[in-house]
């Protein structure tokens, strides 16, 4: 049989409402390692088309190295991969698609001074070296459409939101018409209706006979959406059955091992205070362009307090990037001030800031919080590294101790502190720059989606902190597009719209469904 | 028609990476030999004559070294430029500079006497060095301009002002009208001792093991590294992209600088118009090191060393051969070629089908 007679009969499975036998795409035995790290250990698990199959796992539990593995971008050391009964080599990521297996990464790879349509068309093959982009409009839009996507073909992606530029990835697996797609936790960045949406787009794929495998670390999700869960653990699979047979309760416990009881509870006590506290972050009437001029941020003025948690919630793309961007010095305003702790730091360098006691806990993590081709021990020190020397001369041995420390405290899983701190898993490096950012002598935190792709423990110990600081005396500025987290987290809740504040409420008269209406435009301020 | 496909590699090992850099190093040597070949050359001898000769005949390995103090000194300069994402090729005409300056120095003040005559004419180099970085530094500090362009041009402009003192101004009334200018004075000359210049290379050698040391164990070692990997996140973190232009380019200037000024005092004793001038387009040449180093400032030693030897050979072939000048230019270029190939095929496999 050749390919195109493969994929004929799996469109025709589909349809058939009894189990195919043979799985579409079986892992067996696959183990792999990385130096002393074991980040998978002889995983199998069968995967069936028509079906969302969820892998569940800790931070740093080999769920972004499988993904790899089935993609082509790494090989494994041993096992092997079966699709549809064959065995198959996956040599690059182009042979995965040749095979239709096709990855939306856990970060989005594009270009961002290129359009949407410049990126797909990068992946589309037959398009021909001298032919125009625009030729692949019409796709673009046709599948936008079919599947309920908010992207035009000329967008640029640096304009684009975190969420969108998954979109974008998302698009470009169905432009490459791919029959197994995997998605490396795609709902992170989501709010529940986007979340929701995106689940829909999901089960219509599964219905039109493909097979999609969800990487997440969220229960609840595995449970709402998936039919099939695999739960791995320190690379190991320690269950894998169809979703019926899971509760809540035992999928958590099947995820932390004998971690379960290091879950720190938080107790999400809010303060009241007597005397008025100082403000030690003031924005007024703050108007900002994105990067190509538009403005992004309307008119915007806030003021958090010493010991307080102020949060701006809101859907992406409607100014978040361009606010936070501003406040830590990484774009310049068109008008209006910043003032942090009394001194105006409108347009001044980041270093200005950081001097005023402003710490930064980015969105985009590989580009501004960390230096990848550094080792995890200096990028621990990214921010005081001045602290750590004498003399200009750094003190290894200290910023050892200090790493080390950090990486018993935080739970932070790597090889060595003198790793290299881009191999650490995404949940991992966002624990390294919140306990970097946190641990300094802050007087303001801005946090940008701090949780965001976090398991259960570490999104905890990362509420904790922002607690513990806020308990300092710290005043936080927390953007965040899970609702839940600005809910549980805020003494005061704003909602940004289209580059504007349209809500804010202290917490005792807060209303959910008011808050939910501000977020999509619609409440009248 | 058989199928050629590029894929993107996204593991590289260390053997392999050390594997593919040494097998184009020796791939731009043969290609070299080939064009040497196709002079009529001889193989063995232009072997012979690259590898051999310039270590083992004592006039050689003067030679040889005598290149290698310069090419070192300037390309671990250019190495501090790379590691921070800042890519100069200004070093040849900082280098000219600093042996302006020092001319200036020693004209200016002939009746001074060792070592203070020395030690001025060392730093007078600095100086010169140090003032032509800063243009492209300041721009591309302040003004964010391409350091390429501006590093480039100024080195065509240190010819010309070259040019002008030794036709002009500071030709010296002795040399018959040929433009050069007056010899230094006796004390402005740097002793060799067996016609080596140990001076040259005790100060090369603690240049590096000083740059080593900045550059890996001290705070601003630590700036330019992580502006040079990731400048969004050094300059979120409060690193100044001011600091580290203009701190690159001060550091690599007085490197190019003093190279200058040892090529004055310890070579060539007077400025002269190309291809005698005293840069050599040792420059140009150190850009090469630098890459071949592998930007790690230790190796500097056995890759300016294995410079020096293919300079000195290819001067030897020239001259035997009566080829044109330009032939250790080729040599050049046909290596850097190679070893930027070498880059690609570490991120690239290429994969040939045939059907
Ligand atoms: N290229 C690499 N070099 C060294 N170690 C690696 C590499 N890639 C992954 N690892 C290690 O393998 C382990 C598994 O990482 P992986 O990225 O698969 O985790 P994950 O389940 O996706 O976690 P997260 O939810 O945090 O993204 C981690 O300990 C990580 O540090
Ligand atoms: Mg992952």
């Amino acid at each position: 049989m050749n390919d195109v007679e493969v994929n004929k009969s799996l469109f025709l499975n589909a349809h058939n409402l009894s189990r195919p036998t043979i799985p579409l795409l079986r892992v067996k035995g696959i183990s792999k390692r990385f130096g002393n790290v074991i980040a998978l250990d002889d995983v199998s698990l069968d995967i069936y088309d028509g079906e969302i199959h969820a892998l569940l796992g800790e931070n740093g539990a080999g769920k972004t190295t499988l993904a790899n593995i089935l993609y082509g971008i790494y090989q494994p050391d041993s096992g092997y991969i079966e699709l549809s009964g064959r065995k198959i080599k996956l040599g690059t990521p182009q042979d995965a698609i040749s095979y239709g297996i096709v990855l939306v990464q856990q970060y989005p790879m594009l270009i961002d001074k290129m359009t949407v349509a410049e990126n797909l068309a990068l992946s589309i093959k037959d398009l021909g070296y001298l032919s125009s982009v625009r030729k692949i409009y019409g796709l673009i839009r046709e599948i936008s459409i079919k599947y309920d996507i908010s992207l035009e073909p000329e967008m640029i992606v640096s304009n684009l939101s975190f969420s969108e530029k998954q979109y974008v990835e998302l698009l470009r697996a169905l432009i490459l018409n791919a029959k197994i797609l995997i998605l490396d936790e795609p709902t992170t960045m989501l709010t529940t209706y986007e979340r929701r949406k995106l689940f829909v787009i999901l089960r219509k794929l599964i219905d039109e006979g493909r097979a999609v495998v969800l990487i997440t670390h969220k229960v609840s999700e595995a449970l709402e959406v998936s039919d099939r869960i695999t739960v791995l653990r320190r690379g190991a699979v320690v269950s894998s059955r169809p979703k019926s047979e899971y509760d809540y309760n035992e999928l958590v416990k099947l995820i932390m091992g004998s971690n379960v009881n290091d879950v720190t509870p938080v107790k999400y006590i809010h303060r009241q205070r007597s005397a008025p506290p100082e403000d030690v972050l003031v924005i007024k009437e703050l108007n900002v362009a994105n990067d190509i001029g538009l403005i992004a941020v309307r008119n915007v003025s806030l003021s958090v307090k010493a010991g307080e948690i102020v949060g701006i919630a809101g859907v992406s793309g409607n100014g978040q990037k361009e606010l936070a961007e501003a406040i830590v010095g990484l774009r310049r305003v068109r008008s209006g001030r910043i003032v942090l702790s009394g001194v105006d730091v409108t347009n001044k360098e980041p270093y200005e800031r950081i001097k005023n006691g402003l710490a930064y806990i980015p969105e985009d993590r590989l580009k501004y919080g960390i230096v990848g081709e550094m080792s995890v021990a200096e990028n621990f020190i990214l921010k005081n590294y001045k602290a750590f020397s004498k003399l200009l001369f750094i003190n290894m041995r200290k910023v050892m101790d200090f790493a080390s420390k950090n990486i018993d405290l935080y739970h932070i899983v790597t090889r060595s502190p003198l790793e290299r701190a881009k191999v650490l898993s995404g949940g991992n490096i966002q624990k390294l720059i919140v306990s970097r950012e946190l641990g300094l002598n802050t007087k303001v935190v801005l946090a940008h989606n701090p949780t965001l792709g976090l398991d259960i423990a570490s999104a905890k110990l990362v509420h904790n902190e922002l607690l513990n600081v806020r308990d300092r005396g710290a005043g936080i500025l927390l953007i965040s597009e899970d609702l839940d987290e600005v809910i549980k987290l805020s003494d005061r809740i704003l909602v940004m719209y289209r580059g504007s504040i349209v809500y804010d409420v202290s917490r005792d008269k807060l209303s959910i469904g008011d808050i939910e209406k501000a977020m999509l435009g619609l409440l009248n301020a | 028609m058989p199928e050629v496909r590029l894929l993107r590699r996204y593991e590289v090992s260390n053997k392999l990476r050390i594997a593919t850099y040494i097998v184009s190093f020796i791939l731009g040597v043969i290609l070299f030999i080939l064009v040497e070949i196709a002079y009529g050359a001889d193989f063995n001898d232009i072997l012979f004559k690259l590898f051999i000769k310039p270590i083992t005949s004592y006039e050689d390995l003067k030679v040889t070294l005598r290149y290698f103090i310069p090419v070192g000194i300037t390309s671990l300069g250019l190495l501090i430029t790379y590691r921070a994402g800042i890519y100069s090729i200004g070093a040849e005409g900082q280098l000219v500079l600093g042996s302006i300056f020092v001319a200036w120095v020693a004209y200016s003040f002939a009746s001074l006497e060792k070592p203070i005559s020395i030690v001025m004419a060392l730093l007078a180099g600095v100086l010169g060095g140090v003032m032509w970085a800063l243009i492209p530094g300041v721009l591309k500090g302040f003004l964010n301009v391409n350091e390429v362009l501006t590093t480039l041009m100024l080195n065509f402009v240190a010819y010309s002002l070259t040019d002008y003192l030794i036709y002009g101004p500071w030709r010296s009334p002795k040399s018959f009208n040929f433009p050069l200018t007056e010899p230094l004075n006796e004390s402005y000359i740097i002793p060799t001792y067996m016609g080596v210049s140990i001076i040259g290379i005790a100060i090369m050698i603690s240049l590096i093991v000083i740059i080593n040391v900045i550059i890996k164990y001290t705070s601003i070692g630590y700036e330019i590294r992580a502006y040079g990997y990731n400048p969004a996140a050094a300059y979120a973190a409060g690193i100044s992209p001011r600091k580290v232009a203009l701190l690159t380019f001060i550091l690599s200037g007085a490197l190019a600088g003093l190279a200058g000024a040892l090529q004055l005092t310890t070579v060539h004793y007077r400025l002269g118009p190309k291809p005698w001038s005293v840069s050599e387009s040792l420059g140009y040449t150190s850009i090469i090191a630098a890459w071949l180093s592998r930007l790690e400032p230790l190796a500097i030693l056995p890759a300016s060393m294995l410079l020096a030897m293919l300079i000195n050979g290819g001067l030897n072939i020239k001259a035997s051969l009566g080829q044109p000048e330009g032939i250790v230019n080729l040599m050049n270029g046909i290596i850097l070629i190679t070893l930027v190939a070498t880059e690609f095929v570490l991120n690239y496999r290429v994969v040939i089908k045939l059907r």
